[in-house]
């Protein structure tokens, strides 16, 4: 929908001519399977018996309470960490350690502290247009004009667009968000879910939320899954059509559903 | 005006105890042999300079402290790196130096001595065991406390072990290092002063020594105060260095745009 809006940011792009991140195919993202997956820590199981397919290009989000498991599930399907038990395969073919497709947004949005933003959005990048596609990913998150500043100056909430720009230049398939608007204050955090949003619908990525707040779940996700004690309790469509209200009764209604079932089990 | 107040006050003082140490040299109060008076001092600092041998002096104590420096810190430097990035090295070095730590480097001289005699690889060694410690330490710290969440993320955007090294490990062990350079610089003169003093026969110290036989204390004096302005200055250039390796560090910004 606002595609065009997102990337054309003036300053920049009168500056140069290359288009904001070149438009990727209609659907780009990575499906992905998980079967029976289980992973234990020492004796602990965290993670038992986690059947789960994503579609290409769907967002499913992930809540639970601390210590659920939803991080280490993101942590293996991010393949930072290797299941005990089960299997994960992503198109159909199977995991083998961190794919360049798949990019994650941490809590904190591990910025390296000694290099500007530009630089930081370009990490690993090579060859000699990433001065360009670093400026184009930074104007798709509206921070252009930050390309030259010291992480330490900048906002919780710029910070995370940096970490999304970061993740966004590689063009992923498959994108991993680890609470990565937890930390922020309430409007920031609208503004975040809108973005992120945008950049999903414009992308076509396949997305993974892990999150506390069932109202981001319900707001983003075409799925809920709900994790309890290391299991999937249960599974919410969210059949909304977008953008969505934050009033929209049908979406008070998920939410209070989904954290009626949270608040059941402490 | 306000800006030139600021800068000259902290200058008030040592002026002050200068002039108040002039008048009492020369009136007498202050006996000669026991501390001769500034201009006394600065006119050897004239003649010696003139002669050049001040100039030869200080370039060979510079050169021993330099060289031993860099010996001693790149030793420590190489091998903090190794331990800070590998466990089976730490395992096998740390505890054996952290034992060595625990000789006064300037204990072992009678045995230094005994090894090298009093030539110049004595006064280098002893320099250079003074500067790995910290050198070692701050390095090997600095590298183990890197946030472990910036190298998992550097893991993750696909950078190699080298790239890692050089654009997250190293930049992250930076503050540190600095550190234990800022301190190893001090140890430096120390060390050196007090090698040159036991055995030399050239440098600061040696000039220093020679002149205490022969009882003249304004050259005494005035090798005291070039050592003062030695140490001053390494601890000028560490404080340069902190402020342009670390400009990204909001402890270390002077003056840097936002």
């Amino acid at each position: 929908m606002t595609d065009l809006a997102l990337g054309i940011r003036s300053g920049w792009m009168q500056r140069s001519a290359v288009s904001p991140l070149p438009s990727p195919p209609t659907s780009s993202g990575i499906s992905v399977r998980i079967d029976g997956v289980g992973k234990s820590f020492g004796q602990n199981p965290v993670l038992r018996g986690i059947d789960l397919e994503i579609r290409t290009g769907e967002f499913v989000a992930v809540v639970g309470h601390s210590g659920c498991g939803k991080t280490t599930l993101l942590r293996l399907l991010a393949g930072l960490d290797s299941a005990s038990e089960g299997s994960i395969t992503l198109d159909g073919q199977d995991f083998n350690a961190s794919s360049p497709a798949t990019r994650i947004m941490f809590q904190d949005a591990r910025l390296l502290p000694w290099r500007r933003v530009l630089d930081n959005v370009a990490i690993g990048r090579h060859g000699p247009g990433w001065r360009d596609e670093a400026y184009a990913a930074l104007a798709r998150v509206g921070l252009e004009d930050k390309a030259e500043v010291w992480p330490s100056t900048l906002s919780g909430g710029q910070r995370q667009r940096v970490a999304l720009a970061r993740a966004l230049i590689s063009h992923p398939r498959f994108l991993l968000l680890d609470e990565p608007l937890g930390a922020l204050d309430a409007l920031t955090r609208l503004e975040m879910q809108a973005l992120i949003e945008e950049v999903w619908q414009v992308e076509r990525f396949t997305a993974l939320l892990v999150t506390h707040d069932v109202a981001e779940a319900v707001g983003l996700a075409d799925r809920v899954v709900v994790l309890e004690q290391g299991r999937i309790g249960a599974i919410w469509d969210v059949p909304l059509p977008r953008p969505r209200h934050r009033a929209a009764a049908e979406r008070g209604e998920i939410e209070a559903t989904i954290l009626s079932r949270l608040l059941k089990r402490p | 005006m306000n800006r030139l107040n600021t800068t000259l006050i902290p200058w008030l003082l040592p002026l002050l105890l200068i002039v108040l140490w002039q008048i009492g040299a020369s009136s007498g109060l202050i006996s000669e042999r026991i501390l001769p008076a500034p201009s006394e001092v600065a006119l050897a600092f004239w003649t010696l300079s003139r002669s050049g041998e001040l100039w030869r002096d200080i370039g060979v104590s510079f050169g021993r402290a330099v060289g031993g420096a860099l010996i001693g810190g790149g030793i420590g430097f190489a091998l903090g790196i190794l331990n800070g990035t590998s466990d089976a090295a730490s395992r096998l070095l740390d505890s054996t130096l952290q034992m060595l730590r625990t000789i006064p480097h300037l204990a072992m001289i009678p045995l230094v001595i005994l090894w090298f005699g009093i030539g110049e690889e004595a006064k280098l060694f002893l320099v250079a065991v003074g500067v790995f410690f910290p050198i070692y330490l701050n390095t090997y710290h600095g590298v183990r406390t890197v946030d472990a969440g910036l190298i998992e993320m550097a893991k993750i955007y696909g950078l190699g072990r080298w790239a890692l090294f050089r654009e997250v490990v190293l930049p992250g062990a930076l503050p540190s290092i600095l550190v234990g350079l800022r301190y190893a610089l001090g140890i430096m003169w120390i060390t050196l002063i007090v090698a040159e003093t036991i055995s030399a026969s050239s440098g600061i110290g040696y000039m220093t020594m020679n002149a205490r036989e022969f009882l003249q204390t304004d050259i005494v004096v005035l090798g005291i105060v070039i050592y003062a302005l030695l140490g001053k200055a390494a601890d000028w250039t560490a404080v340069l260095l902190e402020r342009r390796c670390l400009a990204w560090h909001p402890a270390f910004r002077a003056g840097e745009s936002r």
